[in-house]
């Protein structure tokens, strides 16, 4: 094995002078390009977000040149053909992303583009080492598979330092001291993906043992970030935990080799978590900065479409059926169940993102007497509404060869799966009105106990000031008859 | 190289060009003979401007003790590499030509290599340069410097070839583990000038390890690694210079605002350090590669050293760009700055960028 390793060694440096450079972009149709459309897509919403959100800013110039630096690199990874162009991507990456969070100068964010910096960094040495031998062929050509073990563990370590995995996950949820654009494109989207493209790319050459480590961490790592999403404080680091769940779901897809499944998982998630990330910016400048879960509250809720906006998403992400996550996560299921392996383990990990998804609807939902109030209109909705039909469509569309596997005639029951989530849609319209002027509890030590109580047995224990609470806690709550009642009614009907 | 010369004099009028200007003629010889005696000449010679400049128009009294260990050490450590030329001049092949078919034991290598491993500062014997670069009167002068040190390393090329090469693979370790003390060190200054010439001990330890490459492909890569690195290190010098200008102050931490005052500036240091450390369009990524892949072939431990060498090397640049990005109270601070400053360094940039797209040509 050593002296298989000093023998390329010598190969490559002969090479390293006598070759022809190549340096040329993928441009096949394959499904790695769907992410790269994604990818432009997103940034030119988000770079018009962020015109609008920084317009006052001194250096916004200096922020759009890193993030359309940032936008071209991702481009030329997922387009990559040769390994040199993939390090100039990889590496650009790491850069810009240190030089997009140290745009706000404060003490925090330069800890955390420092933090973010050497993670990425120990990701980039280990790609160094798997470059080389490969750099012989220019291309992800591997003839020689004595090597592959050692070298895919190694690789590992690099996907894993860039898409945030257990071992260097510590970046991502401090990397939120960066602007919202950022957050939305970068950390939630497309950066943390990088690595996975590579999973992609090098999807035959993992076969091996290196499988079971992929598998076992991607599971670990949605485990623990899902476990603190639902005992986290502060809703950007909720969301930053919830994007290392599913990019551990997506690696963790990687065993099942269904590699346009994995796309369209990313692509999904990349739609829904940028929305997420602005819509919770949004809130943020509301709340005029202020981070924690417990001030979310607000009490005359003018803008009710991005709490509208969020709230589905957030149910997206989880899988209605027939928006976009559904289809890749679903169908991850299905192709698992056809297999008899051990991997009905994913069921654990998506259930458990609906908890922590529904945790932040209900903080919405509920209100307390906070005396924030906002009353003016921002043109983010405009492209907070052209997203939102992006993540919803984006499942219909993208569909490839996938299929339900059961047959659905109108004649029979199961056709109620296709108009639920226009029922649902409808029937949640009624709570818009709810939204309004919501303040039932008080206490907030209690507050989980309470959620429990009233979703399944819709009793409320209330210490509360002001007066309007009990007319308008029975408001409440009959809205939510309405949308449990279908809810229960399909569950009924799919088990009859 | 003289061409870099020339660009950067002409910004820079100055009482002593004279002393520059001579440097033109020294330098030139230096680097075109192929005589053995004017090669040790010239190298000696090189040493004389700068101890002039030095004393001159330096602005600490430290500049004494500076020169004092400039001259101890080259000249002491340059002593026997005279006799030793004249001894092969005289008794080996009766002429003034140099030649590489000269067999010599280990000592007579160690005392032909001591005088160039003091140019380029190896970190064993690097003490003189930090004192020297910090009582530098102007930027101008740490540009001559910078070619200087090169001096050492044309030498060691030169002389590569009459040394034996039984001793490299431990060579290249030891230069590995300098290199990362080195960059220690250098993490931990707080002033400005030390800061950067530390960094640049640390960047030239690990040529010797290059030169001991066991090919002969990689070679020609070597020369055009130094080019890059030398305007890497002018760029930095300038700016470091902008900045102390501008802050009156060489200590790192007071140079809070200088972002908010001219971002250009600080957005090609930054570029440029992320140069230094293996961004795409520069050379160093095929520097370092050479370097890991050398380091590898020789020994297989050489992968942790290279992990701690990889990681120092970015966190050193990343400290202390973050410096910069500070705020401090407006207040008190204002800057003189010139149009030529800005135009200089961005041109350096571009410069420097333009490398990567003559690479294919190049190698």
């Amino acid at each position: 094995m050593i002296i298989l390793f000093k023998g390329v060694f010598l190969i490559t440096i002969n090479n390293v002078i006598n070759r022809i450079w190549e340096l040329s972009l993928n441009f096949n149709c394959n499904y790695i390009n769907l992410f790269s459309i994604t990818v432009i897509i997103l940034s030119m919403f988000i770079t018009f977000y962020c015109i609008n959100y920084m317009q006052r800013d001194i250096f916004i110039s200096r922020f759009c040149w890193i993030l359309i630096s940032f936008i071209i690199r991702i481009v030329i990874l997922n387009l990559s053909n040769s390994n040199w162009i993939l390090w100039l991507g990889w590496e650009g990456l790491g850069v810009t992303r240190f030089l997009l969070i140290i745009y706000y100068t404060n003490w925090k964010s330069n800890n955390s583009s420092i933090t973010t910096l050497m993670v990425n960094r120990i990701g980039d040495f280990s790609l160094i080492l798997v470059i080389i031998p490969f750099s012989y062929y220019l291309i992800w050509d591997l003839n020689n598979f004595k090597f592959s073990v050692y070298f895919c563990i190694i690789l590992i370590f690099a996907i894993f330092a860039k898409s945030a995995q257990i071992p260097f996950q510590r970046w991502l949820p401090i990397a939120i001291a960066a602007p919202t654009p950022v957050r939305s494109l970068v950390h939630s989207s497309t950066l943390v993906v990088a690595g996975t493209v590579i999973c992609i790319k090098l999807n035959n050459f993992f076969f091996n043992y290196t499988i079971l480590i992929i598998t076992i961490i991607g599971f670990i790592t949605s485990l623990y970030a899902s476990f603190i999403a639902i005992v986290e404080k502060d809703f950007k680091k909720i969301l930053a935990y919830s994007t290392i769940s599913q990019i551990a779901l997506v690696i963790f897809i990687v065993s099942s080799n269904l590699i346009k499944l994995i796309i369209f998982h990313i692509v999904n998630h990349a739609f829904a978590k940028a929305l997420l990330f602005i819509n919770v910016g949004l809130y943020i400048l509301y709340l005029f900065g202020n981070q924690e879960r417990r001030q979310l509250e607000l009490k005359t809720f003018n803008n009710s479409i991005i709490s509208f906006i969020l709230i589905i998403r957030l149910i997206i992400i989880c899988g209605l059926f027939f928006t976009s996550c559904y289809y890749s996560k679903e169908y991850h299921l299905i192709f698992i169940f056809n297999q008899e392996s051990l991997n009905y383990i994913t069921n654990f990990i998506i259930f458990i993102s609906f908890i922590y998804s529904v945790r932040i609807i209900t903080y919405i939902l509920i209100n307390i007497n906070s005396k924030i109030t906002q009353n003016f209109f921002i043109k983010e909705n405009l492209i907070n509404i052209l997203l939102f039909i992006f993540a919803l469509c984006s499942g219909w569309f993208l569909n490839f060869n996938f299929s339900i596997p059961f047959n659905i005639d109108w004649r029979t029951k199961k056709i109620i799966i296709i108009y639920l989530p226009i029922l649902i849609i409808f029937f949640s319209s009624h709570t818009l009105k709810s939204l309004i002027n919501l303040d039932i509890m008080y206490t907030f030590p209690i507050k989980f106990l309470m959620k429990i109580n009233y979703v399944f047995n819709r009793k409320i224990k209330i210490m509360s000031i002001s007066v309007n609470t009990l007319i308008r806690q029975y408001l409440f709550v009959s809205d939510i008859k309405i949308i449990i009642l279908p809810i229960f009614i399909l569950i009924i009907i799919i088990i009859v | 190289m003289f061409i870099f010369f020339f660009f950067y004099f002409s910004f820079f009028p100055k009482k002593y060009i004279n002393y520059i200007l001579a440097y033109t003629v020294i330098l030139s010889i230096f680097f075109l003979t192929n005589k053995l005696l004017l090669f040790y000449i010239t190298f000696e010679i090189s040493i004389i401007p700068i101890f002039i400049i030095i004393l001159g128009w330096g602005n600490q009294p430290e500049r004494i003790i500076a020169t004092n260990y400039l001259t101890i050490y080259t000249i002491s450590f340059s002593l026997p590499l005279l006799l030793i030329l004249l001894y092969i001049i005289n008794f080996m092949y009766r002429s003034w030509e140099i030649k590489y078919n000269f067999i010599c034991n280990n000592i007579f290598w160690l005392v032909i290599i001591l005088p160039f491993l003091i140019k380029i500062p190896i970190y064993i014997f690097h003490l003189w340069l930090p004192k020297a670069h910090v009582e530098a009167p102007v930027i101008g002068r740490i540009f001559l410097a910078r070619i200087l040190l090169k001096t050492g390393r044309f030498g060691l090329i030169k002389i590569n070839d009459m040394t034996p090469k039984t001793i490299n693979n431990y060579i290249i370790t030891l230069s590995l583990i300098l290199r990362i003390i080195a960059r220690l060190i250098c993490m931990i200054q707080s002033d400005l000038k030390k800061f950067v010439a530390y960094s640049r001990v640390a960047h030239m330890t690990i040529i010797i390890s290059l030169i001991r490459i066991n090919s002969n492909y990689l070679f020609n890569g070597i020369i055009i690694l130094m080019i890059s690195h030398a305007i890497i290190r002018n760029i930095i010098f300038f700016i470091t210079g902008y900045f102390r200008n501008n802050s009156k102050s060489r200590i790192i931490y007071f140079q809070q605002n200088q972002l908010y005052i001219i971002p250009i500036i600080w957005f090609t240091l930054m570029l440029i350090y992320f140069f230094n450390s293996r961004l795409p369009p520069a050379l160093r990524i095929i520097r370092e590669f050479m370097i890991f892949i050398n380091s590898l072939m020789i020994w297989n431990g050489n992968i942790i050293l290279s992990l701690i060498l990889f990681i120092f090397l970015t966190y050193y640049s990343i400290w202390f760009l973050s410096i910069f990005n500070f705020k401090k109270s407006l207040m008190n601070f204002y800057s003189w700055t010139l149009i030529s400053e800005i135009i200089i360094s961005i041109f350096h940039c571009l410069f420097y960028i333009i490398f990567w797209f003559n690479l294919n040509i190049l190698l």
